[in-house]
């Protein structure tokens, strides 16, 4: 799976401390995608929900979507390109 | 009636023309009341009221609080997180037996609860227009009954005295070139709400959000902060689901359900911080355009989402 966009989310999440993105991938998430996340942080997958929902609390960050989209929420807690960048190259690694 | 940019102006322009040297607040108010007085003043001559799970003030502290020397008393009528609708009459004869004036932010309360300045006995009114007056964004303002001693704090053109550089006239508030738009918005808006009448609008209403908080209140896992069922109410019920943090829980309405509901403070600090609520709620609006199936949606939404945390 590859990254295929980043964009600003049009709302930013500032109120909760992070600057927030909407990171497209190349083919829909699916659950094999997700139990991948584990090891960058704490992983909490909801199964059960119409549409699975993940959330993913990094060092610094928070992703958070659904299976079945080909995109994920992105939080970061300081609007700085090179973790922006960072968190990209290990999304991309799986 | 002065027009402004919105409650939030109105509210500056009201704080700081006043001589306010103590103050006391209620945990309910909005940023747009907290964080004017916080520039002006610290915190040691800021009282705080504080509120139940409900967002209804403590009577017993706001007595108490009410003193000789206090300037004002700053009150949400309506509370933007529960709906809340606060005791308007009770508070303002608290306020002006402790020789204070009783300021009033309406901005949730505005076109869907009743309210009159004399009869309620309200120095000084500020409201929005987006909201329930039914008006665009960028439209708002403030009422002031004539004993009010307010000074500008804005200067420049009015269309009056254009002559004089020092213009004589008292209560120039409106400067500069003024938000037309908006105010033949505001003025649709308000037709609408007088043609409706705001009774109706106001039973419409908390019927909707008495239905929604109701059946919320009744799903497990689901922690709601709202007015009663059978009150009063401005339309906004908030609350958790467990398991989730409201970001989450607004994400999952979002992107599985099509729903947008906004999350986090709400712009409401102290009430989230005496309620120990660290990321906030999710909060659902409804008004009186808002169809009775959005509201069972919602509903079947949040048992759905319950249903899948649980499992």
């Amino acid at each position: 799976m590859t990254i295929t966009k980043v964009e600003r989310a049009v709302e930013p999440c500032v109120e909760s401390g992070y600057y927030g993105y909407y990171v497209h991938f190349s083919a829909p998430v699916d659950e094999d995608f997700v139990q991948a996340l584990n090891p960058l942080g704490g992983l909490l997958f909801l199964k059960d929900l119409p549409k699975p929902f993940y959330l993913l609390r990094g060092s610094r960050f928070v992703l958070r979507g659904q299976t079945g989209d080909a995109f994920s929420k992105l939080g970061v807690e300081v609007n700085d390109p090179e973790i922006l960048e960072a968190i990209q190259k290990l999304l991309t690694e799986l | 009636v002065f027009f402004t940019s919105g409650a939030t102006e109105a509210m500056n322009l009201v704080v700081r023309g006043l001589t306010l040297r103590r103050v006391v607040v209620t945990a309910a108010e909005h940023n747009a009341v907290l964080r004017p007085l916080a520039a002006m003043l610290p915190d040691s001559v800021i009282e705080l009221v504080p509120c139940d799970e409900s967002g209804y003030v403590n009577r017993k502290a706001m007595k108490e609080a009410l003193v000789p020397g206090i300037d004002a008393l700053l009150m949400n009528h309506c509370s933007n997180v529960t709906g809340a609708v606060q005791d308007v009459r009770f508070a303002a004869e608290l306020a002006h037996r402790a020789g204070a004036l009783f300021i009033v932010d309406a901005a949730q309360s505005a076109g869907v609860v009743p309210i009159d300045m004399e009869r309620d006995d309200v120095d000084v009114l500020v409201f929005t227009g987006h909201k329930a007056l039914f008006g665009p964004a960028g439209i708002g303002g403030f009422a002031l009954r004539e004993h009010v001693e307010l000074e500008p704090v804005k200067f420049g053109g009015t269309g009056s005295e254009g002559d004089s550089v020092r213009p004589a006239a008292k209560r120039l508030f409106e400067v500069g070139t003024q938000n037309a738009p908006g105010i033949a918005g505001l003025v649709a808006g308000l037709r609408f709400v007088l043609e409706t009448g705001v009774e109706t609008i106001g039973r419409h209403v908390a019927a909707l959000a008495g239905e929604l908080s109701g059946a919320l209140r009744a799903l497990p896992g689901v922690k709601v902060y709202a007015a009663p069922e059978n009150a009063s109410s401005g339309g906004a019920v908030s609350f958790n689901v467990s398991g989730l943090d409201p970001a989450d829980l607004g994400y999952i309405l979002r992107h599985s359900y099509d729903m947008e509901l906004r999350t986090g403070f709400q712009c409401a600090p102290l009430l989230m911080k005496g309620l120990g609520l660290d990321k906030g709620v999710v909060r659902a609006s409804v008004s009186y355009l808002t169809p009775r199936e959005d509201v069972l949606a919602l509903i079947e939404a949040v048992k759905s989402i319950v249903g899948g945390t649980q499992g």
